[in-house]
């Protein structure tokens, strides 16, 4: 016998050992619907800034190579929506129901794409035009600002107003709360 | 024959996986008839490497990029009737993610699979000369499983989705598998079907949001292989087995309406080389499941390249 039964119990108890130090999260197992936006006792640990909260003024490091400030867009628009990507194909349907369904119907929004993964401008300039999405103005998150804001990660998608209010922070998902959302932006 | 069943095994319920996107969930195994008791080992290394877009347009990873997970397997199989067995399989995830601009390397559970295998023939269908039609019957399994989410889903408190080690939903998997030994040839087909139950959702990494209800999309497996066996004059054995495998995800729904933008579909190829010694109780395996990087081989989802190396002992 080459493997004994024992070792594969010792192989176990390691495993088990690995779940310890990063325990099982149980809320997966046990899901809660409840709604829990507004429990400030139960705020988890990765929220960011909230609907609700205001945003100081950003920096926006475009991958044209120019800089834009967040209060600057706003004297122009009546929002801002900001997608966050590392340009996988989970972002590139996003990005792509944003293109051809959502920003034809807004005008006055401007939308940004935030790449959160490369280190330069020209390294998110380069993964725009190699995914085609130049028709859409793309900065890159210096030092993960914007990132650490919001909380933002693959798929995160925020709503800033014109009074640099946030009115969504969340997973885009099928891209029906950012219709709805944008549609109450006056 | 073990040998290529247990080559199978990974590919009847197929290792499903992404970092980015969820994952980490674990095969069944596939324990010989007449056999007791099967536990293994296994270690997978899947590597990124492009991806398909929502036209089916491959296209390369950012560049600079390297993007990997690793999942060290624990399973065992257990025969409770001379037909029935079931399994246990628990994974343990690494999820090695590095952009220009971001490294980071996270780890933890994944999602654990039990289940059973029902096996609808009496006897050993390898058979070394076709001399009746009975000889051509193959052994039949019906397979059933239980995804438990005990890994780390976009619905937990985690920063990010370099996180994630498990899909985040319950899911039963259901499963056949006809399977046909001749002298030194296989043929196999497989295929299962995937149904992932609704759970609702009232944070997104680690962020309360509004709640609502998530059902993920079905998701549909086919695969085919052919293997051929090597017996050395110690009766210790290698195969090599060849296979493609299709899957597609259906439209998962939010709030009970399909989300129209989900679901992916991707071709993959198997190569899986054998050695199992001559009582054929110890089998090591090395599994390589692949894509071809060209248009039209995937929807919505990222190529990868699995190398997995796996050893399984069974106790008669």
């Amino acid at each position: 016998m080459l493997f004994d039964k024992k070792y594969f119990l010792y192989l176990l108890a390691i495993l088990y050992s690995f779940s310890c130090s990063n325990p099982l999260p149980l809320s997966n197992l046990f899901p809660d619907g409840t709604d829990k936006r507004n429990i400030n006792s139960e705020n988890p640990t990765y929220s960011g800034l909230q609907v609700g909260n205001s945003v100081p003024d950003l920096t926006f490091f475009n991958t044209d190579g120019t800089t834009e400030t967040l209060s600057n867009i706003l004297r122009l628009r009546k929002g801002v929506v900001i997608y966050f990507t590392m340009w996988c194909p989970l972002c590139e349907t996003h990005m792509d129901y944003i293109r051809f369904n959502i920003k034809p119907g807004y005008p006055d929004i401007e939308f940004y794409l935030m790449d959160y993964v490369s280190a330069t401008i020209t390294g998110a300039q380069d993964n725009q035009t190699a995914t085609g999405y130049t028709d859409f103005q793309a900065a890159l998150d210096k030092n993960f600002t914007l990132t650490d804001l919001f909380y933002g990660t693959m798929g995160t998608t925020i709503v800033i107003d014109k009074k640099s209010v946030i009115k969504m922070n969340e997973d885009f998902k099928n891209g029906q709360r950012l219709s709805n959302v944008l549609a109450a932006i006056p | 024959m073990i040998a290529f069943i247990a080559v199978m095994a990974g590919f009847f319920f197929p290792l499903s996986a992404a970092s980015c996107c969820g994952g980490g969930s674990s095969a069944s195994l596939v324990l010989p008839k007449f056999a007791r008791f099967l536990y293994d080992t296994s270690v997978a290394h899947e590597l990124y490497d492009g991806f398909w877009n929502s036209k089916g347009q491959y296209q390369k990873d950012p560049v600079g990029s390297d993007l990997r997970q690793m999942r060290i397997n624990m399973g065992a199989a257990y025969r409770v009737h001379d037909n029935i067995q079931t399994f246990l399989s628990i994974p343990y995830v690494v999820n090695i993610n590095q952009y220009t601009g971001l490294k980071n390397t996270t780890y933890g559970a994944g999602d654990i699979t039990l289940g059973l295998n029902i096996e609808l023939f009496n006897d050993i269908r390898c058979v070394y000369r076709v001399l009746s039609l009975d000889d051509l019957w193959p052994a039949i399994y019906l397979g059933a499983k239980v995804t438990v989410p005990t890994g780390i889903s976009p619905y937990d408190n985690i920063p990010n989705s370099f996180d994630i080690t498990g899909l985040g939903f319950y899911t039963f998997d259901f499963g056949l598998l006809l399977d046909k030994t001749i002298k030194s040839w296989n043929i196999s087909i497989a295929g299962n079907y995937s149904v992932g139950l609704q759970r609702p959702v009232n944070m997104e990494y680690g962020r309360y949001i509004e709640p609502y209800n998530i059902t993920p999309g079905d998701r549909l497996n086919l695969t085919a292989s052919t293997g051929y066996t090597f017996t050395f004059d110690s009766m210790d054995s290698l195969t090599f087995t060849f296979g493609y495998g299709y899957v597609k995800d259906y439209f998962s729904k939010i709030n009970g309406l399909e989300n129209q933008i989900s679901g992916f579909e991707k071709h993959n190829l198997l190569v899986g080389l054998a050695f199992a010694t001559a009582d054929q109780n110890n089998v090591i395996k090395l599994n390589n499941t692949f894509n071809l990087p060209l248009n039209g081989w995937g929807i919505n989802k990222p190529a990868t390249i699995t190398t997995i190396l796996e050893y399984s002992h069974v106790i008669r």
